[in-house]
């Protein structure tokens, strides 16, 4: 057996060498600065903040790019005392990523269990996540949010550069949500009240992975996809059987996809008895490119199956 | 599971074939989404039945419940009157059930056919006061495999293994036992004669610290070793996990059809200690293939 990993490599028999690629890469934290960090008790209170793609210190004129895949909120609250929504856009590529507001928890998690996006974000030197939070209820707070993933510092940033920027072309994750009509805030219901929403997918593709939700009170949901009328379930599920968190979401066991430009319904009620704050949102990918059936791809591009890669 | 494609000329395509395989949740029939079990009282059957849609692979189960309870789960797939049991008695919810962040995933799949249902037999309060339960079990559906648009090979590839093996739960007798303050007891679990068993993962729900050891009385083989071969009780902190968390074992745990498994239990808590244990896995069968 020969034992190398990702940076070990055997070079001649009882000789091994750690890899150069190992240098290129580190992992790395993006952050608020400390003067945005608190969140005070107005209501509603606020906030607009930015996550920089910082230089390397070693060498401030080479380009750094940034992949991100993790989201971690470590705050003194855990949503009790004090809750606020986050929605995020990438302002390299001009796009939402969590379409309309969430709940924090909904979206991060912790250091321990981190929230996690899909189709990792790619950020290329120096352009900027936008982070909006939203207070909905309760005291000052001190929030330290965190995207974690891992920065190129390279030589061969052009190579690096043509790989991460295709696929972000066509691919980015997202957080597909009901379009609540008052911005940065979440869904309000009186006691046992129903509300419905219809989300118009845009000229993308959506593929839904997992639910998320959160509610200052108990609740359900029913989530129907309109052109193709397939619904996630035949009855109304609730938050605390299948709606998931932003370390735990509710993963599905097979891709919910949803067409470029169908509609989503969101029927939800309030279980709790009491006015409910709701948060739901399906977290997936958006594609910007056409689907086809396999048969379809062969047809119209004249191209057989096997002539086609998983990219 | 791949999506997005790219041709021989560089067009990039999202692969509508993902269309036919869609994911879902599987409820209790309208309007019993959530059930009201009374204090002390039981409840049912109440059945989940699969829509015309098409048919589901169950995958995982999620509950929401305001206190505990016992479930007892069967299949109703027209293979017989009764019914095809999912475990031998009621269990403790939460070591079937995980929730709504953390579902326990089935050992196996289980396959329905439109009309055929999940049926809750039972569900019995063990909290002392109202308790409102909300079942959910995740599945994916396939509404046209291509290229069978009828879905025929699909449905007897599926149907064929499932005659083979499926998931199942065993629990020790009644479903719980009481155990007083330090005492040691043994419960037999017997394997039923038409089927084998293979451990997956072991559940808990007690009230108190206890030391476990699962033994099989037939292979003298134990879960836990010692030295010199010998085995002896853990705390249950080591050997048993929750549907939310399950302990799964690293490598499978065969139990021959109608051997016994003996669980022994201590109590550690040094007060009266009632204890649910679930041993979740996949039954295989020994009749002959149809």
């Amino acid at each position: 057996m020969i034992l190398t990993n990702r940076y070990v490599t055997q070079v001649a028999p009882g000789k091994f060498a750690i890899r150069k690629e190992c240098d290129d890469w580190k992992p790395t934290f993006l952050t608020i600065a400390p003067s945005d960090q608190v969140l005070p008790a107005v209501v509603p209170a606020t906030g607009s903040y930015t996550f920089n793609v910082s230089q390397p210190q070693f060498d401030s004129s080479r380009p750094t790019w940034v992949i991100l895949n993790q989201l971690i909120l470590v705050d003194a609250t855990d949503g009790a005392s004090s809750v606020f929504t986050v929605q995020m856009q990438d302002n390299g590529h001009n796009r939402n990523i969590v379409r309309a507001p969430l709940h924090v928890k909904a979206v991060f998690g912790s250091a321990q269990t981190p929230g996690f996006i899909y189709e990792p974000l790619i950020l290329s030197p120096n352009s900027s996540l936008r982070c909006i939070t939203k207070k909905i209820s309760g005291g000052a707070v001190n929030i330290y949010p965190y995207w974690c993933g891992y920065e190129y510092v390279g030589s061969d940033i052009e190579r690096v550069r043509r790989i991460l920027t295709e696929r972000q072309e066509v691919v980015w994750g997202y957080w597909m949500t009901p379009d609540i009509d008052t911005a940065g805030t979440t869904i309000s219901l009186a006691a046992n009240a129903t509300v419905e929403y219809i989300t118009q997918n845009s000229s993308h593709s959506f593929q839904g992975l997992s639910l998320v939700g959160k509610g200052t009170g108990n609740f359900s949901v029913e989530i129907m996809e309109g052109r193709t009328r397939r619904a996630l379930s035949n009855g109304s599920i609730t938050l605390n059987n299948a709606l998931g968190t932003g370390n735990y979401p509710h993963k599905f066991d097979a891709p919910f996809l949803i067409q470029p430009g169908a509609s989503i319904k969101w029927k939800i009620k309030d279980l709790s008895g009491s006015s409910n704050n709701i948060s739901v949102g399906m977290q997936g990918k958006l594609f910007n490119a056409p689907m086809k059936n396999i048969p379809q791809i062969e047809r119209d591009l004249m191209i057989p199956a096997d002539m086609l890669r998983v990219f | 599971m791949t999506t997005l494609l790219k041709t021989k000329t560089g067009q990039y395509v999202v692969d509508g074939s993902q269309m036919d395989v869609i994911p879902g949740f599987l409820l209790t029939d309208y309007p019993n989404n959530r059930i009201t079990v009374p204090l002390n009282d039981s409840v049912g059957p109440y059945t989940m039945t699969v829509s015309k849609e098409g048919p589901v692979v169950l995958t995982n189960l999620a509950a929401e419940r305001t206190g505990t309870a016992r479930v007892m789960l069967r299949i109703q797939d027209g293979s017989s009157p009764m019914g095809v049991p999912l475990m031998n008695a009621a269990c403790h919810i939460d070591t079937v059930f995980g929730d709504n962040e953390k579902p326990f995933a089935l050992p196996e799949g289980f396959f329905l056919q439109e009309g055929h249902a999940l049926e809750v037999l039972d569900i019995s309060d063990l909290s002392g006061e109202s308790n409102i339960v909300a079942l959910n079990a995740g599945f994916k559906r396939l509404r046209s495999p291509v290229p069978d648009p009828t879905g025929k090979l699909a449905r007897e590839n599926l149907l064929r293994r499932q005659y083979v093996s499926s998931p199942y739960f065993y629990t020790i007798s009644g479903g719980s036992k009481v155990l007083t303050a330090l005492q040691s007891a043994d419960d037999d679990i017997t394997i039923d004669s038409g089927h084998n068993f293979e451990i997956i993962s072991i559940q808990f729900v007690s009230t108190g610290n206890f030391k476990i050891n699962i033994f099989n009385q037939a292979t003298g083989d134990s879960l836990i070793c010692g030295p010199d071969g010998k085995s002896f009780e853990l705390p249950h902190t080591l050997v048993c996990g929750t549907a939310k968390f399950p302990r799964k074992l690293n490598e499978p745990f065969m139990v021959g059809a109608g051997q016994n498994l003996t669980v022994s239990l201590t109590d550690t808590s040094n007060a009266e200690n009632t204890i649910f244990v679930t041993l979740a896995g996949i039954v295989y069968r020994t009749g002959e293939e149809r």
